[in-house]
């Protein structure tokens, strides 16, 4: 189970001053459940997510997954936890234009040991129901690319994903049924945690939680 | 890991800027490695052509302009060599023959170049390759690449190929041989006997009043001047002995190989010359390229990000950025070898035909070492890049900031 405890996470501004991007006593999203992050532009979601990815340490504080302190970890060995255990879904789906969807999907192979990537991938975007005979992203709708997105997300079957504002680029319809899927994952003993501003997703949660200039309330 | 699936991704996302980059590497290899395969077949082609001229000698002057005028048939005027040191060299014991040079005619642009038989024989290889030797004041024996045929009957041109005021001479002469391929611009020439270069010029006809005969001995004493002589010593101590012993204020005698080896001196401060500005060249070059890239990498940092996101490591984004760099720079350097066979095959058709001189430029180790060497500075030029990505903060990365 992936714990935040007692961040705080400061920035420079432009004045030569500092601001606080993070001040959370405890954050523990829960496995099977849709957590959910909500605040203003600029309240830290994107922040609090860097920071549970692990590609943000904090300036004091811990994140543990499970018993591992993931900041205590060589940067190796915590991209290769982030390889297993974090799947990263972004509003702009962040895809190859130049690769195939399956491409797409198995493109974390690339980058780690992974028999069978390529099958599996496969799966998922059939269990997805993206059209894998398209040879090109651009020729999918954008709902469908974000899907191919989860699809990469999902490669290693990591426990924990975090998505990051994904239904800002989607219509109404892409946004429920990324929905959909999402409440599929958790179903499946995932643990979700969602920074977003839509309604949608939202309501779709099982936990809400609202930042505010870096710190977290329980929404209502 | 495996790089490629992004660094071709990339490429195909830029196709014709990496193209354009490729092209652009590949021509500055082809020029620079051409350019010092042409001069090394230069040096080998004239070298070869110079070969069967074993000394020459000739009246006081520039020993590289009588190479130029013996060897390669250059046009030009000269001092004549006469009186009695053409006679005491004429009459040399230690050479196999002496064999007179007589220029200042032409046949549509090709040099008509009095001599005698032996040196036509000497050149061609011991025999001709077809026909026969003159034997006739208007007979002659034309090169291996002369327009003419055996059985032609042509009139010379008085004056050099390229003057002006040109005349034809009276007399009609007919082909009746023809020399074996020399590599050198003797292979366009018309060789006449000796004597007729004196006849038509009005100096008599080299064996005396009235007396007519082809080739030696010749009446030293009415003999006219020669431009030149082309002496066969009978062996190496011969060869050197001469040399010294018309080296006086009166006659110059040199053997070709050294008037070369000069000038191959000088081209070879100008090699160097040449490689280093090659290689410098091609090096602005590709950290031009690089900078462009560079740019590139910039466009793509986020998406490096989210690769790191996704659990890329450090290692991943770096080998993908300098696989990129090098696999332009690398692939530009390999075509660059095949456009310098191209252009060199090209250029050195283009001035065998012009000169006359065989010229055959391969490429050697020279060239590879400069495509190896730009190699090898754009792998650790491709450095750079690989390294600026690798150190990107993944978060400002992701934040596009």
């Amino acid at each position: 189970m992936l714990v935040a405890e007692d961040i705080a996470l400061a920035f420079a501004d432009a004045g030569g001053g500092s601001f606080t991007a993070l001040d959370v006593a405890r954050f523990a999203p829960e496995p099977g459940r849709i957590t959910a992050i909500s605040g203003p532009s600029g309240s830290g979601k994107s922040t609090l997510l860097y920071v549970l990815a692990g590609l943000l340490p904090p300036q004091r504080g811990t994140v543990r997954d499970d018993a591992v302190s993931i900041y205590q970890l060589r940067e190796g060995r915590r991209d290769a936890w982030r390889r297993r255990r974090i799947g990263f879904i972004f509003q702009d789906f962040h895809l190859v234009p130049e690769l195939s969807p399956l491409a797409n999907a198995s493109l974390p192979a690339t980058f780690a040991r992974a028999g069978g990537a390529r099958q599996r991938a496969a799966a998922l975007l059939g269990e997805l129901g993206v059209p894998t005979a398209r040879r090109s992203i651009e020729l999918l709708s954008r709902g469908e690319r974000q899907r191919v997105a989860i699809a990469r997300a999902l490669l290693f079957d990591p426990p924990v994903i975090l998505a990051d504002e994904p239904s800002a680029s989607l219509d109404r319809a892409a946004a429920t049924e990324l929905t959909a899927v999402l409440r599929r994952l958790a179903k499946d003993g995932r643990t979700v945690v969602l920074a977003s501003h839509d309604d949608t997703l939202l309501a779709a949660a099982d936990r809400h939680w609202r930042l505010d200039h870096g710190k977290l309330r329980t929404a209502a | 890991m495996n790089p490629l699936p992004l660094v071709i991704a990339l490429a195909r996302r830029h196709a014709v800027v990496c193209t354009a980059f490729v092209v652009l590497i590949a021509l500055t290899i082809g020029i620079g490695a051409a350019i010092t395969a042409q001069e090394r077949a230069l040096r080998s082609g004239s070298a070869r052509a110079s070969d069967r001229f074993d000394l020459i000698v000739a009246a006081p002057g520039s020993q590289t302009d009588m190479l130029l005028r013996v060897v390669f048939l250059q046009p030009g005027s000269v001092e004549l060599l006469a009186g009695e040191p053409l006679q005491r060299a004429m009459a040399e014991q230690r050479a196999a023959f002496v064999a007179p040079i007589g220029f200042g005619d032409s046949y549509r642009g090709d040099p008509v170049v009095g001599t005698i038989a032996a040196l036509v024989e000497h050149l061609s290889g011991g025999a001709l390759a077809e026909g026969r030797m003159f034997s006739a004041l208007t007979e002659v024996v034309v090169g291996a690449r002369s327009p003419l045929a055996i059985g032609d009957t042509f009139q010379a041109t008085h004056g050099l190929p390229n003057e002006l005021a040109e005349t034809e001479h009276a007399q009609e002469l007919v082909v009746v041989g023809r020399m074996t391929e020399t590599g050198t611009p003797w292979d366009r020439a018309v060789l006449t006997p000796i004597e007729l270069t004196w006849e038509v010029h009005g100096l008599g006809s080299g064996h005396g009043e009235g007396a007519y005969a082809i080739g030696p001995p010749f009446d030293l004493a009415t003999m006219p001047g020669v431009p030149a002589l082309v002496m066969k010593p009978e062996s190496l101590a011969a060869a050197y002995g001469l040399r010294s012993q018309y080296r006086t204020t009166e006659t110059m005698a040199f053997f070709p190989a050294e008037v070369l080896v000069q000038l191959y001196a000088l081209l070879g401060d100008a090699r160097v010359v040449m490689s280093a500005l090659a290689i410098a060249t091609a090096v602005l070059l590709v950290a031009a390229i690089l900078a462009g890239i560079l740019i590139l990498m910039r466009l793509y940092r986020q998406r490096f990000a989210v690769l790191r996101a996704l659990g890329a490591p450090r290692i991943y984004v770096f080998a993908v950025a300098w696989t990129f760099s090098f696999g332009l720079i690398g692939l530009g350097s390999l075509l660059g070898l095949g456009a310098a066979a191209a252009l060199s095959g090209t250029v050195s058709a283009i001035l065998s035909n012009a000169s006359g001189i065989a010229l055959s430029a391969r490429l050697g180790g020279t060239e590879i070492l400069l495509a190896l060497a730009l190699a090898a500075i754009g792998a650790v030029l491709a450095l750079i890049p690989a390294a600026l990505l690798y150190r990107r903060p993944v978060v400002e990365a992701l934040r596009g900031t």
